[in-house]
């Protein structure tokens, strides 16, 4: 009888116990979501591009009418926008404690990234004016970060990796996942443009956690600078055709 | 009775034991879940003036700054008045420093997570980056000087206290005040009025440019839900924008 009134006192605090975990327990403010956020690496290993099934006018274009394009945008300081700027390693991925929103910065001299996470639909595109990185939002989808973005400007760097270019017609998708126990982040980049590809172009980078105590950089750009000018102008090899 | 008196002790020290668990978790879970939410975007509004911005800078103290930089600013603006051109900043569509983003009419956003905090800007510079992960400034001889300089961040209760050194200067600050190499600036944001502001009170300190540390508050309203960024476009290949600046003939 004693021991099994110890045994129900042990019980009865052990109850008490639980009770005062459970109750200091964090809640749960979001529902919980893998956290993208912090510095991430391209190394020589991160891309896996196939070339880009072009329509027959796009396919038959002067290579360098491309070429022109952005070279043109690097020696005026143009916002260079996506895709290039998910080049631009290393990229700093910033995710709201709220959910919100994910931001995404880049050393270069280009807005950063917003990817509006808090339910919103793409703005009206009858009074959206384009962007280089576009109009983007997005949601979860189990562990994989899904981001839709439409509202391309013809502004800055438009050469597509594979072939192509991003237009005002461009859709986006990309699917953002933890892979390597969190060490890599997959990017599964999905373009579509009926005047660009004859089918859907898909490509995948994979970007390396970055040290711990990593520093963001700025690359400046200046296009005042002559020097500059030439090089980014003057064609090596003589020109083109 | 003994028995009666063990189970009391035990129940006593269950209990302190439960409490300073229960002091301990919380203190290292409440920063993390208290810390006030900064992020989202944020704007400037002509509360005094007559909506034509320039009311924003109402109240702006006048930077105390040495006999020598007032000097060089009179020979700046007479030189201007016989038609010089002071910049071509605006012409070339130069990068701008750090504060200009946060006094421009335009938008700016803060994106926060548990070791950075990043004010966004839309016009021609770069994201802001202020790591509140522990570390500190880097070394001087290792210091990359940038635009917006080299931030660390701590929260003081509902404040966030930002450090700030490593600018590459060049740049001005509201009030006439200068920004150089070895400026320092501490800034304190907080929220207001249950978070529809955000004060951020800015304190520059360099003893080549100021008698005394320039101090003033600019307050920002939070913008509509919704809210999406735009990008400041600037062509310097556009003859319009390189028309913006036209150096007259010199005498």
């Amino acid at each position: 009888m004693t021991d099994n009134f110890k045994r129900s006192g042990i019980g009865a605090v052990g109850v008490l116990l639980l009770t005062a975990a459970s109750f200091l327990a964090p809640a749960p403010t979001r529902a919980e979501t893998p956290n993208l956020s912090g510095f991430w690496e391209m190394h020589f290993d991160s891309r896996n591009v196939p070339p880009a099934v072009l329509t027959p006018v796009m396919a038959n274009e002067d290579k360098s009418v491309q070429y022109k394009l952005d070279m043109f945008a690097t020696r005026w300081c143009h916002f260079f926008g996506v895709p290039y700027v998910m080049d631009a390693s290393p990229i700093d991925i910033l995710q709201n404690l709220n959910g919100k929103e994910i931001v995404i910065a880049t050393p270069v001299r280009n807005p950063a990234r917003h990817i509006y996470t808090d339910g919103r639909t793409h703005v009206n595109p009858d009074v959206f004016d384009p962007l280089s990185n576009g109009h983007s939002i997005g949601h979860w989808e189990g562990d994989t970060l899904v981001v839709d973005t439409v509202g391309f400007s013809t502004e800055g760097m438009t050469s597509i990796p594979g072939g192509g270019r991003r237009t005002p017609d461009s859709h986006l998708v990309e699917r953002y996942r933890l892979v390597d126990d969190g060490n890599r982040l997959s990017v599964i980049f999905t373009w579509e443009d009926p005047k660009v590809f004859q089918k859907p172009h898909t490509y995948e980078y994979r970007y390396f956690r970055a040290p711990n105590g990593t520093e963001a950089r700025e690359y400046d750009c200046n296009a005042s600078d002559e020097n500059r000018a030439k090089f980014l102008l003057d064609v090596p090899g003589g020109g083109l055709k | 009775m003994a028995f009666l008196r063990e189970l009391a002790m035990c129940l006593k020290r269950l209990i302190v034991s439960v409490a300073v668990w229960a002091g301990v978790a919380l203190a290292q879970t409440s920063p993390s879940k208290t810390v006030p939410d900064l992020s989202g975007f944020w704007e400037r509004k002509d509360e005094v003036g007559g909506g034509n911005f320039a009311g924003t800078f109402a109240g702006i103290p006048q930077a105390a700054v040495k006999p020598e930089v007032i000097e060089e600013a009179k020979r700046m603006a007479a030189a201007q008045a016989r038609g010089y051109v002071v910049s071509f900043a605006s012409k070339w569509c130069l990068t701008n420093t750090y504060p200009f983003f946060m006094q421009h009419s335009a938008a700016w956003d803060i994106a926060q997570t548990q070791d950075e905090i990043a004010l966004v800007p839309e016009v021609h510079t770069f994201v802001r980056h202020i790591y509140l992960d522990g570390r500190k400034h880097p070394d001087p001889k290792h210091l990359m000087r940038s635009v917006n300089g080299h931030a660390i961040g701590h929260w003081e209760g509902d404040t966030l206290l930002v450090d700030t050194i490593g600018f590459v200067g060049g740049g001005g600050t509201p009030g006439g005040g200068r920004v150089g190499p070895m400026t320092h600036l501490t800034e304190r944001f907080k929220l207001l009025e249950g978070g529809k502001k955000l004060s951020v009170t800015f304190t520059w300190e360099d003893p080549a440019f100021y008698l005394k540390p320039h101090t003033y508050e600019m307050t920002y309203h939070r913008s509509d839900p919704g809210t999406y960024a735009f990008e400041e476009y600037c062509h310097a290949d556009d003859p319009v924008q390189g028309g913006s600046v036209v150096q007259p003939p010199q005498k």
